[in-house]
């Protein structure tokens, strides 16, 4: 993806202008030939707390890839402040949904989280600071305890933890998420959109899920995926979304459902 | 038993041991976490064309075997960055390939008759003052490297997109990887044979792994255990009068499956002290 340096300035400038975290402008991006997403335009301003919904295959975890710089896009311009998503890698963290990959891995969670601090070409070298900001991450997302074990040891909720942590650990101000629930029981998944309120007031969060229900509590804008992009600044879930957008139902009605009047 | 030690011949082999020990120990743990165990057979395997297009054309045997094995390994990277899904395929075709292409060669050379098993199998005994030199460079130079990029490498190996978000120059090491594989099997081929490279490579990372609990501590272990596995069989096939790569292949798979053993054995040992504590 080439960016043209007048585009480069032009969305510094926009940047400082309205202070959006990140801009996207009509985006399409295709695997092999398939279109997955098609002119996306959006945008998400500073400290915004996003949750990206839509069905499988939708093109959630695409999108956030393109906007961490894991993809680049075959039309259109993302920025994030105000710079090509690659350029600006020292200010993103991203949570993977993977997280079941190499469990065998000869690694301690102390470590993984350390990766988090990674400067290329940097040989054993960790400072004192890395590791003081390594200790701050696990005891933000509850793991310190662990540090010392290997990570195939933990559970895959605690796995969950130690990757945010990792991702934490870069100091980032805007945070991709994709699926950080997925392998957390309900009591913790509650306890990890708490914390994640609570970094939300020094960083931007972008996070695809599939629980609306507790998410709508936390989130401040909601915006549906499916090969095409419909943005919700509040988190009032209209019921056209499911035919328009073609979420899947339940996702809509479990909003207009309050937690409690389903049984 | 310390009456061989009275050989220079022996004193060779048991240095050169301890030098392919450490060269194995670092780059067979970073073979199996990578899990490229196939592409490193494939380079010791296509190692053997270069040895036929040395002895045809009449060139240094290193020029010819490290240049062409490097040459595979950088084929080998591009294809495996660019075609994933393809890249066991075309690996398996170097392989065989770049080995027919050796034995082709080698027939066709004039009055050469070239001994295919001292390759496969190699001589730790007739290891000659001059190589043992090459050896200690080429350690010397995997230590380094291995210590200059260890935490891109262990980045890399573990979680690839991440390490990339992060700036490590991915495409670059793994290629980087890949030329020290092909110099690591190069340069112990006459040594100690490209089968038992391979089993070098992979045996002791496959034992140290599971129980170190680090990279770091990966490669040292499974560094100590190929010297081991070396002196051991070495040791054996002097008294048994045995061929001493095989006889280190063998002391090697041993450990091997005793270490399966043990740890099913650990396992279930476990599984009855829960139940019988369950039970009181």
């Amino acid at each position: 993806m080439k960016y043209r340096p007048d585009e480069c300035l032009c969305s510094k400038f926009l940047y400082k202008m309205n202070g959006n975290a990140v801009e996207v402008k009509n985006v399409s991006f295709s695997y092999t030939g398939r279109p997955v997403l098609e002119d996306i335009t959006f945008s998400i301003p500073e400290k915004g707390f996003i949750a990206l919904i839509g069905p499988n295959g939708g093109g959630k975890t695409t999108l956030l890839k393109l906007m961490a710089g894991l993809l680049t896009p075959d039309q259109g311009t993302i920025s994030v402040f105000g710079s090509p998503p690659k350029k600006a890698f020292r200010r993103i963290g991203y949570v993977p949904q993977e997280i079941h990959t190499n469990k065998d891995f000869p690694i301690t969670v102390g470590d993984v989280v350390l990766m988090g601090r990674l400067k290329p070409f940097n040989g054993y070298g960790r400072s004192r600071k890395d590791v003081d900001i390594v200790r701050e991450s696990l005891e933000q997302m509850g793991v310190a305890p662990f540090h010392k074990k290997r990570i195939g040891e933990l559970s895959g909720g605690q796995r969950q933890k130690v990757f945010i942590a990792r991702a934490l650990a870069g100091k980032p101000d805007i945070l991709f998420l994709d699926e950080p629930t997925s392998s957390v029981d309900s009591q913790s998944r509650r306890d990890l959109y708490r914390t994640l309120k609570e970094l939300n007031n020094s960083v931007t969060i972008v996070l695809a899920s599939h629980d609306l229900m507790m998410l709508s509590n936390f989130v401040k804008s909601v915006a549906c995926v499916n090969r095409t992009l419909h943005c919700h600044d509040n988190t009032c879930i209209e019921s056209d979304m499911a035919d328009t957008y073609q979420c899947p139902m339940e996702l809509i009605s479990a909003k207009t459902l309050r937690p409690g009047a389903a049984d | 038993m310390l009456e061989i030690l009275q050989f220079e011949f022996m004193r060779n082999a048991l240095f050169t041991g301890l030098l392919a020990g450490i060269t194995c120990g670092v780059i067979g743990s970073l073979v199996i976490v990578n899990r490229i165990v196939f592409i490193s057979g494939g380079i010791a395997h296509a190692a053997y064309g270069g040895i036929g297009i040395a002895v045809f054309f009449g060139l240094p045997y290193l020029l010819g075997v490290v240049g062409f094995s490097i040459l595979c390994a950088i084929v080998m990277a591009l294809v495996t960055l660019k075609e994933k899904h393809r890249a066991d395929t075309i690996i398996g075709v170097i392989w065989a390939l770049g080995m027919a292409l050796g034995v082709i060669l080698l027939d066709l050379t004039p009055g050469y008759n070239v001994d295919l098993m001292s390759y496969l199998f190699g001589s730790i005994l007739t290891v000659p003052k001059s190589e043992l030199w090459m050896i200690s460079g080429v350690t010397v130079l995997t230590v380094a490297v291995v210590s200059v990029f260890y935490l891109d490498f262990q980045a890399m190996a573990y979680d690839e997109e991440f390490s990339r978000l992060k700036g490590v120059p991915v495409n670059f090491l793994y290629c980087l990887l890949l030329c020290l594989i092909a110099l690591c099997v190069v340069t112990l081929i006459r040594i100690v044979g490209l089968i038992l490279v391979i089993a070098l490579l992979t045996i002791p990372p496959y034992i140290a792994e599971k129980y170190a609990g680090s990279l770091k501590t990966t490669m040292i272990w499974a560094a100590v255990l190929s010297t081991l596995f070396t002196w051991a069989g070495l040791w054996l096939s002097y008294t048994l009068n045995l061929t001493s790569g095989a006889t280190i292949i063998l002391v090697g798979g041993c450990c091997f499956f005793i270490s399966l053993f043990t740890d099913k054995l650990l396992v279930r040992l476990r599984e009855n002290a829960q139940k019988s504590d369950k039970a009181a």
